[in-house]
């Protein structure tokens, strides 16, 4: 089979959080299936691995240039299945998803996020991806994505929890610490992290003479840093926010290690998403550091301790509520151990793969 | 109809593509450093550069203060503003004192052309369009 990705896989600007996600899919697919391919898409070139090793490269400067390799390569391959990370509809795309059909490609196409129709596109990918995504029934049938939508544009649909690869964790145990505690936020630097919530929410804390020294830790960056780093200067909270910057491997390690809480996304509802299931709520867990989560993550029931439920608009974080709750699951002795043992089995890419494997048997 | 609006279409595109491509590559050809390191990684001593225009220019001043450019190749044998002591030759004479160096292919409408009259005597993998040199993958 071929992972087929337009994405820049090995960028040093890539996103860390896609990254690992798609090279952790590819592992599951790889426990599964014979053979494996990947594709990505870097300086105009396509190119293509076979476990670590590129294979094939081709100069493409074009969406048709991509799409006729791809074509060219899953004829030279003899490729049985696909998997596709949904690169947005038009004709070249379509013309792709034709060619597969022709030559009896078993296909699934998995859409990161949806609904996205809320993100900020480029207006011309909007408009051509409405026109064109409506023409997909025809060759594919089977949509994986984030959503509890049983059809999407008229193509079954199964919900596609993100995952952990569960082979690249250990059980960290987590020892009860005073002074400083330590709020982690991980992740690249997107309107819908809504992070100013929680600015906001430790400068109220502070304003209202709140005492504990806390440190929120912003690992990532992006377009909202300014604004981010705009609102510690307005608020005088430099010695409480600290930029980490882009962190990965043993940097990023460190920084779990240290963590006493955690901060997924606080800012949905500016895209009008609800439920969804980012890659960072499962590394929290499986790290075993309890979390702020600020939409529903389908990954779990709703009522476990380790997760603190925040409302999904644009209130300031409750700190006072954020700190009884830290102390509440840090009273419990191996809630880490709980957090690590629920990943392993609930959200590992193998488990959350599932019906797409299945389907594509 | 259908056919020609598809051939419209894709003529559109091509020219879309081709213009994104040389801004962005400009716009990385500013970053001195980040030129820097792509030639680190690239790891050679001597190269040469093919095409005299704007983005063999550009690609020229950024990168001449860290890799030995033996010459800048060109159709006519001279580069597109002559005002910057550029050394420039044509592909016959590219052809005479050619020892195995890298390559790199500053044109992105005529990359594959020139691949394609360069492999008569350049082995396959010293020959790279500058959108690899700048964002693809380096060994």
């Amino acid at each position: 089979m071929i992972y087929i990705t337009y994405y820049n896989l090995y960028a040093p600007d890539a996103n860390i959080g896609i990254r690992k996600k798609i090279l952790g899919q590819i592992q599951a697919f790889r426990r599964v299936f014979e053979s494996v391919y990947y594709t990505c898409y870097m300086g105009q070139m396509m190119y293509l691995f076979e476990g670590e090793a590129q294979i094939e490269k081709e100069f493409a400067i074009t969406k048709k240039d991509c799409n006729e390799i791809m074509c060219i390569w899953l004829k030279k391959y003899k490729i049985k299945r696909t998997y596709i990370r949904y690169p947005f509809s038009d004709k070249w795309f379509i013309e792709l998803l034709k060619c597969q059909k022709e030559q009896g490609i078993k296909s699934a196409v998995e859409i990161p996020t949806y609904p996205y129709d809320g993100e900020r596109l480029d207006n011309r990918i909007q408009i051509e991806d409405m026109c064109y995504r409506k023409e997909m029934y025809k060759y594919i049938k089977l949509i994986a994505t984030n959503s509890n939508e049983r059809e999407i544009w008229g193509i079954k649909s199964v919900p596609m929890l993100n995952g952990i690869d569960a082979d690249h964790y250990k059980l960290y145990e987590r020892r009860p610490k005073k002074g400083k505690l330590v709020v982690i936020g991980v992740g690249s630097l997107m309107f819908w992290q809504g992070y100013e919530r929680l600015i906001q929410g430790l400068y109220h804390y502070y304003k209202e003479g709140g005492t504990r020294d806390i440190l929120f830790k912003v690992i990532g960056d992006g377009p909202e840093r300014e604004y981010y780093n705009s609102l510690v200067d307005k608020y005088n909270l430099q010695a409480h926010v600290e930029f980490c910057g882009r962190l990965d491997g043993s940097d990023l390690k460190r920084q779990y290690k240290q963590a006493d809480i955690a901060v997924s996304s606080l800012g949905c509802y500016k895209k009008g998403v609800h439920d969804i299931t980012p890659i960072k709520g499962a590394e929290y867990c499986v790290w075993g550091i309890p979390f702020l989560c600020g939409y529903h993550d389908m990954r779990f029931r709703g009522d476990e301790r380790f997760i603190l439920n925040v409302s999904n608009d644009s209130q300031p974080i409750d700190i006072e509520q954020m700190l009884s709750f830290y102390q509440q699951i840090s009273g419990n002795i191996g809630y880490w151990r709980e957090m690590y043992e629920y990943a392993i089995k609930y959200l590992s890419w193998d488990v959350a793969l599932k019906p797409v494997i299945e389907y594509l048997k | 109809m259908k056919e020609l609006q598809d051939e419209l279409i894709d003529a559109y595109a091509y020219e879309r593509s081709i213009a994104a491509s040389s801004f962005e590559y400009m716009g990385k050809l500013l970053d001195i450093e980040y030129v820097k390191t792509r030639l680190k990684l690239l790891g050679t001593s001597e190269i040469f550069v093919y095409g005299g225009g704007y983005l063999g220019i550009q690609f020229y001043n950024a990168a001449y203060r860290f890799v030995d450019i033996l010459a800048v190749i060109d159709k006519k044998g001279k580069v597109q503003i002559d005002t910057f002591n550029i050394p420039a030759i044509d592909i016959n004479r590219l052809k005479e004192i050619y020892k195995g160096q890298s390559i790199i292919v500053a044109s992105v409408r005529f990359y594959r052309e020139i691949r394609n009259e360069l492999l008569e005597f350049v082995p396959d993998t010293q020959i790279m369009s500058l959108g690899e040199f700048l964002g693809g993958i380096l060994k």
